[in-house]
């Protein structure tokens, strides 16, 4: 699922989830996603990333920091064990 | 002509001057220096300086000897005092009749501390000071008990064990007492020289029976502030009083059971006692929730080491720092354990909270704790992977911070690849998919990859290989060109000849 991201230099970029996923230490969902650049020739960079997928009153989804290192951390450990057993490591 | 040469020459001669003067100044400045340097003075003050700082040097050098033999002495002495403790743990309870030597000069002591602390606290002799005395501290003292057990009662609250005998008044002089001062249903306390039989101390004790126990108890713990007593004598059993720079611990402190610390203005030390002493000793332990704290500490301990279905207590106990209370049925032993240790102890502790459960149930705490946490405990987190839809609105930008939320920088090759797998698990899913599903779904997928794997080496095997045969085709006929070659050149040479 692509969205359009707006980075703090103000700059737009490509987001695409990858997946979502839920840890016991918060209600809310944890997106793992990966942003691009919007042309896909002026750069081979690419970068993961994880944020907090809410739902606002319309129902339309939107992506927010997360604060809480601790969280963060564990979603982090998450994303690892996630790649490492997806890809059978 | 002649004008501008006197004036070079006055200039050179000028700054001959000053180059002569500079030099002289120099030469002074070097010889003042050297002197301040060289001088006999200089020299002793240099010796001065260096013997100063030899005999500073010597004197910490001292000091840190001598502090660390007072360490290592006051370390013995606590070793010492521990190890004079922990032999009689647990060894059968002697009758104060069959005490040793020592224990009856420790005893002896024992008696002489009481007699002091009573003289101090009950000196009175004449009957004015002695009023006086009880309608200060005790106004309105009042008891409901046999006179039959107010020795033991009264043991319990002084804390001072088996030395103290009460013994009623005799009825007569009861009587007289009551009749002589005017403090009738009160109670009265008063120390006797005729009772010092056995060498006990004895108190008189006339009363009339009223309500209120628990203000007498009060009263009486205050006024021979037993608290206090206790806690100086643990602590000086501890060794802390020993140790000036020691910070003197006023956190709960657990006797052991079978013992009692006596305190002494010199020495401490602790005795064997009998039966009966011992159960008063346990009753005067309520007065200051001791008993609880021993109780909290062996179920803690039984709890969790020894036995698997007993309940985990979670209440709050004070451990002396650095030692553990080991609880064992027979005896009960103070021992020191490392920090590391400790910590191990009380990981242990709250590990099991979790699996208290599944062990109450009857599973082995081993199977419970693989249950709970997996056989790898490290690596167990729990997630759960969401499978939903994503419903952002469209020509909508979401802010984010990439900065903050990235995890890693990696190539889009990268990022395809592990997208890859995640698109095959969404598309396949229904709701929600389960760490363990996900497992299963790899285990699966690696199970096919295997097969694959096999089936095409067996492919290999059967695909003959021709290679072999055209490398030899070409060998021999290159071999052959080569020699042929060989052989014109040299029937050529041999013509041509």
């Amino acid at each position: 699922m692509e969205f359009n991201i707006v980075n703090e230099n103000n700059e737009f970029k490509l987001g695409n989830i990858i997946s979502v996923f839920k840890i016991p230490e918060t209600n809310r969902e944890i997106a793992l996603f990966s942003v691009d650049d919007f042309d896909p020739s002026e750069s081979s960079e690419s970068s993961l990333n994880i944020a907090y997928i809410d739902t606002d009153k319309d129902g339309y989804d939107y992506i927010s920091e997360i604060e809480d290192d601790n969280i963060y951390k564990k979603a982090m450990n998450v994303v690892k064990e996630l790649i490492e057993v997806i890809n059978n490591e | 002509m002649n004008e501008q040469e006197n004036r070079n020459n006055e200039r050179e001669k000028e700054f001959i001057n000053t180059v002569n003067n500079a030099n002289l100044e120099l030469d002074r400045l070097e010889k003042e220096l050297y002197s301040s340097l060289f001088s006999e003075e200089a020299d002793s003050r240099f010796r001065r300086e260096n013997e100063e700082k030899r005999r500073k040097e010597e004197e910490e050098k001292a000091r840190a000897k001598q502090q660390e033999e007072s360490a290592y002495r006051e370390f013995m002495d606590q070793k010492g005092k521990i190890q004079r403790m922990i032999p009689s743990y647990g060894k059968p309870i002697e009758q104060n009749d069959s005490l040793t030597n020592r224990s009856e000069e420790e005893a002896n002591r024992g008696y002489a501390t009481n007699l002091e602390n009573i003289n101090r606290f009950l000196k009175m002799t004449e009957d004015e000071e002695y009023k006086k005395f009880w309608e200060e501290i005790i106004p309105d003292i009042k008891i409901h008990a046999d006179s039959k057990n107010y020795d033991e009662y009264v043991s319990q609250i002084l804390g001072i064990g088996n030395n103290l005998r009460l013994y009623p008044m005799h009825e007569k002089s009861r009587q007289n007492e009551q009749e002589n001062t005017e403090y009738k249903n009160e109670i009265i306390i008063k120390q006797s020289k005729h009772c010092f039989r056995n060498g006990h101390v004895g108190l008189f004790v006339a009363q009339k029976p009223k309500k209120d126990v628990h203000k007498f108890k009060n009263r009486l713990s205050n006024i021979f502030n037993i608290d206090k007593h206790i806690e100086l004598a643990v602590k000086k059993a501890q060794g802390t009083l020993l140790s000036t720079g020691a910070k003197i611990k006023t956190a709960g402190v657990n006797f052991a059971e079978g013992t009692v610390n006596n305190y002494n203005k010199g020495k401490s030390f602790v005795r064997r006692i009998g039966k009966e002493v011992k159960n008063r000793f346990k009753k005067c332990f309520s007065l200051f929730n001791l008993d609880k704290r021993i109780e909290l500490v062996t179920n803690k301990v039984q709890g969790a080491v020894f036995s698997a279905t007993a309940k985990i207590k979670t209440a709050s106990v004070h451990f002396a720092e650095g030692t553990i209370n080991t609880f064992n049925n027979v005896k009960s032993f103070v021992t020191r354990v490392h920090k590391n240790t400790k910590k191990k102890f009380n990981d242990y502790i709250s590990d099991k909270k979790d699996v208290s459960k599944k062990v109450q149930s009857g599973t082995k705490l081993c199977n419970a704790m693989e249950e709970v946490y997996g056989t790898n405990k490290e690596k167990h987190l729990d997630y759960q992977i969401v499978n939903r839809t994503i419903n952002i609105k469209e020509g909508v930008c979401q802010q984010i911070n990439t900065a903050k939320t990235k995890i890693v920088e990696v190539s889009k090759k990268v990022v395809d690849k592990i997208k890859e797998p995640f698109d095959k698990l969404r598309n396949s899913a229904h709701d929600e998919v389960r760490r363990e599903e996900l497992q299963r779904e790899i285990e699966r997928i690696k199970e096919e990859n295997r097969l694959k794997q096999e089936a095409m080496h067996k492919i290999k095997v059967r695909v003959p290989n021709n290679s072999g045969y055209v490398a030899m085709g070409a060998l021999i006929i290159l071999s052959t060109i080569i020699t042929s070659a060989i052989i014109f050149i040299v029937i050529g040479n041999m013509l041509g000849r």
